[in-house]
């Protein structure tokens, strides 16, 4: 084999935390061969990011490399000096980040941030470097690239920001691209559009890719090796097709059976716990308290990175990789998938019925008037009882201004809300307040929407609370409450700081549950989740469905999650709807152009054990 | 958004005079005692009394007063000041210009010295030379001017060193260096304060954006650090500066007062105060509108500024 091109040797690193190190990689290795394309997926605190900055020599100035060496060409990248590093950062190795609209300088056009690059490294004169730049802005498939060149990058798509990035990166044509999340940002038609065009540029210009991403399918749709990366330790590592078919971690394992199918209702399953965070973890198996084969071997012994055969191409950190239990962890607590509901005579049992409803923002004041901005355009949809309709659409298309104009939150709303048959429009104030028990809303963000300055227990019961409910019977709804989201009565003097992502969710969704609405409106519940979070989230959502007999309207960019949880879906674009009906048959046989592209643009893989699957 | 909400901001500003001038108005003649009594003092008789409100205009309904007051202003009339027995036109205007002599050079020297100081502090944060900036700067904001004006007297413009007068003014005209001569400590006096603001400004502005993903960015072309400075993080750092720097015209507006009484420098503020002592109504007047000008004025120059250097207000 020839001498790689990148090679990561031991790498260690930790952080400075308040006076204490808190380790964040483990004696990572991994190297990386010219125009191979290698993918790191990871959770939140996996370390992914951190391992790929270090390759650029610019981590955070509290981190701190304890051991291991990164070589490029046999040069030490991580003792180089700022000369020799400035030579090597764009030139040969290039990098491509997770948010385009905070990466390019707001101040200076986007043709001359790639033309800079290029009179750095290559030489290039003014006029030289602008005519090559706008071959570049081709390149990257950017149709009007006289327009991109002078545009400032707020004048720009998110998509676009991004190929001018790409482009910017591959403008000297580099012999390694890093990618960070580079698709994490964008909207999903656009993600997909932006892998199609880095994996058809890769193919062209045969850079080598170390693509960095917690999205398995974006990655199993572009990487050729895959390394799975969990708590700062390399868990398995091996060519895509068999991590992603023949996985012999617990882990990956795992993680796989966590990811929602945009291809058919399976059952998605959660891992239990969440990552450890205990800086002694690498003394033991960083897996063990969360992995159904555990065994005592686990806790005691740090697994080393095994050989699976028939060949060492792939490798797994665990004490039984290659032992068959570790086929059936996850099998025995695999629940069945989740039903669609019957179809059931509509307005026998109808819940809420939206007609007409349109939502215009009003721009400037009066006197300076501009044209309303219309939100929202003439939606109508009805909601039996105990069903699932699913809001789906891409950022701005008017799913979260749909969510509050029902909960009478958006002052501009016009059109006809009937909840039980009552106008909720024209609901007095003792009304509403009942109208708001009866119908809840989850947010996407658990972190900024619980208060830091309130216990669980006040949290949940502020509810209660509101609808004067006698202390000592909220003490008890609570803690049932808490209960059925998975979370015992230890949390309820915690603070939300105390809690990881996932136990925050929960909360949110305990203090939603708690006054036992007939209507609860979920807004990305699950979109700052982890994977393996998000389908334990998932689970609890359809449990709790059957408990409280509630209907979710259930708001989401993400068609894969949809399509575990939703009877019926109502695809918006621009505030006007395209299609809706029942799932299935939508799904299936989508008849609007726009619900095609959605579901066509989800990054999908196959993990057929049969045939040892094939990344698409 | 900004440029093209300009004649929005114009209007706007209009308004807020508009709103300063009635407050004028209305507490000028809340004051006890009127011009008259101001001009002949406690013992003069009711009828010479009412005769000279009659010639003042003071027997006229207020709001009548007040139109004339305002419509003479809008058509460059400013009245009579009635302790001078002079247009109040050509008082203010001169005295206007001596003031905006002193805030300009302020503004100036405070820029040279702390947009620099500011940028060094941010680029090598935590280092003694930083620690060292930001103490001198706690010190600067520390002193009030009316202390500071004083000691730099005593210092500089007395024996031994006597290196400045102490006070007074010498038109640029006569004489450009006795001109400079009395701005110096007057100067140096508003200078110190303002210096100190502007510094922290400008050295959180910079590091707000050494900490931004564009300046990664930039240093991950391989940029050397050079670059990365004067081509990606200035510009951006500058553009709240400045609009700072517009504003502080406006709070000099108000140091102006005290540091021109301290050096009895005949600018607006010593018009103003000598007005206020000397019950002189329509000076008081029309010096406390000519300084709320300049408030308006200097925020919407601010607002400008900072609209030119952002791109994402000049071209949404």
């Amino acid at each position: 084999m020839p001498e790689p091109l990148l090679e990561i040797d031991g790498l260690s690193i930790s952080f400075r935390v308040g006076g204490r190190r808190m380790p964040a990689l483990a004696e990572f290795s991994l190297a990386i061969h010219a125009g191979e394309v290698v993918g790191l997926v990871g959770e939140s605190g996996s370390g992914k990011s951190t391992a790929l900055f270090a390759v650029m020599n610019y981590l955070p100035e509290n981190a701190v490399v304890e051991r291991g060496s990164i070589r490029y060409r046999g040069i030490d990248l991580l003792s180089a000096d700022r000369a020799t590093l400035d030579g090597l950062r764009g030139r040969r190795l290039a990098m491509v980040y997770q948010d385009p609209g905070t990466a390019l300088n707001p101040a200076i056009i986007a043709g001359d941030q790639i033309a800079e690059v290029l009179r750095r490294h290559l030489g290039f004169d003014e006029a030289g470097a602008r005519q090559r730049t706008k071959e570049l802005l081709r390149l990257v498939e950017i149709e009007d690239p006289d327009r991109v060149y002078r545009s400032y990058p707020h004048q720009l798509s998110g998509g676009m920001r991004q190929r001018v990035m790409i482009a910017m990166a591959l403008s000297c044509e580099p012999d390694l691209l890093l990618m960070d999340e580079p698709t994490t940002a964008l909207d999903v038609i656009v993600q997909a559009h932006v892998l199609d065009l880095v994996r058809s540029l890769q193919r062209k210009l045969r850079s080598a890719i170390l693509f960095v991403s917690h999205n398995l399918g974006a990655v199993a749709a572009i990487a050729h090796r895959i390394g799975v990366l969990y708590a700062g330790e390399l868990m398995e590592l091996g060519p895509a097709v068999r991590i992603l078919g023949k996985s012999r971690n617990p882990y990956t394992l795992g993680l796989l059976a966590a990811v929602p199918r945009i291809a058919g209702r399976e059952a998605v399953q959660g891992i239990p716990g969440a990552a450890s965070r205990d800086p002694q973890r690498f003394g033991r198996c960083v897996f063990a308290e969360r992995c159904p084969s555990a065994e005592a071997i686990c806790l005691a012994e740090r697994p080393r990175l095994l050989a699976v055969p028939p060949d060492a191409a792939q490798r797994s950190r665990c004490h039984f990789a290659n032992d068959p239990k570790i086929d059936r962890a996850w099998s025995q607590g695999a629940a069945a998938p989740t039903p669609s509901a019957q179809p059931r005579s509509a307005g026998a049992d109808l819940l809420l019925e939206v007609a007409g409803l349109s939502v215009e923002y009003r721009q400037g004041f009066r006197l300076f008037a501009r044209p309303a901005l219309r939100a929202l355009r003439n939606v109508s949809f009805r909601l039996p009882r105990e069903r699932v309709l699913a809001i789906v659409g891409e950022s701005g298309s008017g799913k979260s201004t749909l969510a509050r104009a029902i909960l009478r939150l958006e002052p501009g709303a016009s059109g006809r809300v009937l909840f039980e048959g009552a106008d909720v429009f024209a609901l007095d104030a003792a009304g509403l307040r009942r109208f708001r028990r009866k119908a809840q809303i989850v947010f996407q963000n658990p972190t900024s929407s619980l208060n830091p300055q309130r216990s669980v227990f006040e949290l949940v019961a502020r509810p209660l609370a509101l609808a004067a409910v006698p202390r000592r019977e909220q003490r008890d709804r609570v803690r049932a409450v808490l209960a059925a989201v998975g979370l015992g009565d230890l949390y309820l003097d915690r603070y939300p700081r105390q809690l990881s992502g996932g136990e925050k969710q929960r909360v949110a969704l305990a203090r939603a549950f708690v006054t036992e609405p007939l209507l609860v409106i979920l807004d990305e519940p699950t979109t700052a989740l982890d994977v393996s979070v998000q389908a334990a989230v998932l689970e609890l959502l359809a449990k709790e469905k059957e408990r409280l007999r509630c209907a979710y309207l259930f708001i989401s960019h993400d068609l894969a999650v949809v399509r575990q949880i939703a009877d019926e879906v109502l695809v918006l674009r621009h505030g006007t709807v395209q299609e809706s009906g029942p799932i299935e048959p939508l799904f299936e046989a989508p008849a609007n152009a726009y619900t095609r592209a959605l579901i066509a643009a989800v990054p999908s893989f196959s993990t057929d054990r049969a045939t040892g699957g094939s990344p698409r | 958004m900004a440029l093209a909400l300009l004649p929005r901001r114009i209007f706007y500003g209009l308004v807020s005079l508009a709103i300063l001038s009635v407050i004028i108005f209305v507490c000028t003649h809340l004051l006890p005692g009127d011009a008259a009594t101001a001009i002949l003092g406690e013992g003069a008789t009711p009828a010479a009394l009412a005769a000279l409100r009659a010639r003042l205009g003071l027997d006229q309904p207020a709001p009548l007063q007040f139109a004339h007051w305002l419509g003479g202003v809008l058509t460059g009339d400013f009245g009579v000041s009635t302790t001078l027995n002079q247009p109040a036109g050509p008082i203010i205007a001169e005295r206007f210009l001596n003031s905006m002599a002193l805030a300009l050079v302020t503004i100036f020297c405070a820029a040279a010295i702390a947009i620099p100081l500011g940028v060094v502090a941010a680029v090598r944060r935590g280092s003694r030379l930083d620690g060292t900036i930001l103490t001198a700067s706690y010190v600067g904001i520390s002193i009030p001017d009316f202390v500071l004006g004083p000691v730099l007297i005593l210092l500089f413009a007395v024996p031994p060193l006597a290196l400045f007068p102490s006070s007074g003014f010498v038109a640029f005209a006569a004489s450009p260096a006795g001109w400079i001569a009395h701005l110096v400590l007057p100067v140096a006096a508003l200078t110190v304060v303002l210096t100190a603001h502007l510094m922290r400004q400008t050295r959180s502005g910079m590091l707000d954006v050494l900490n931004s993903d564009y300046v990664r960015t930039a240093r991950l072309k391989g940029l050397p650090e050079r670059l990365v400075l004067w081509r990606h993080a200035l510009r951006n750092a500058l553009g709240t500066t400045l609009a700072v720097l517009a504003l502080d015209l406006g709070y000099l507006m108000g140091s102006i007062v005290i540091i021109e009484e301290i050096f009895a420098y005949p600018g607006l503020g010593r018009l103003i105060v000598y007005a206020v002592a000397n019950r002189d109504i329509p000076l008081v007047e029309d010096v406390a509108l000519v300084i709320g000008t300049v408030y308006v004025a200097a925020n919407l120059v601010a607002d400008i500024a900072h609209a030119m250097l952002d791109p994402r207000l000049a071209r949404p």
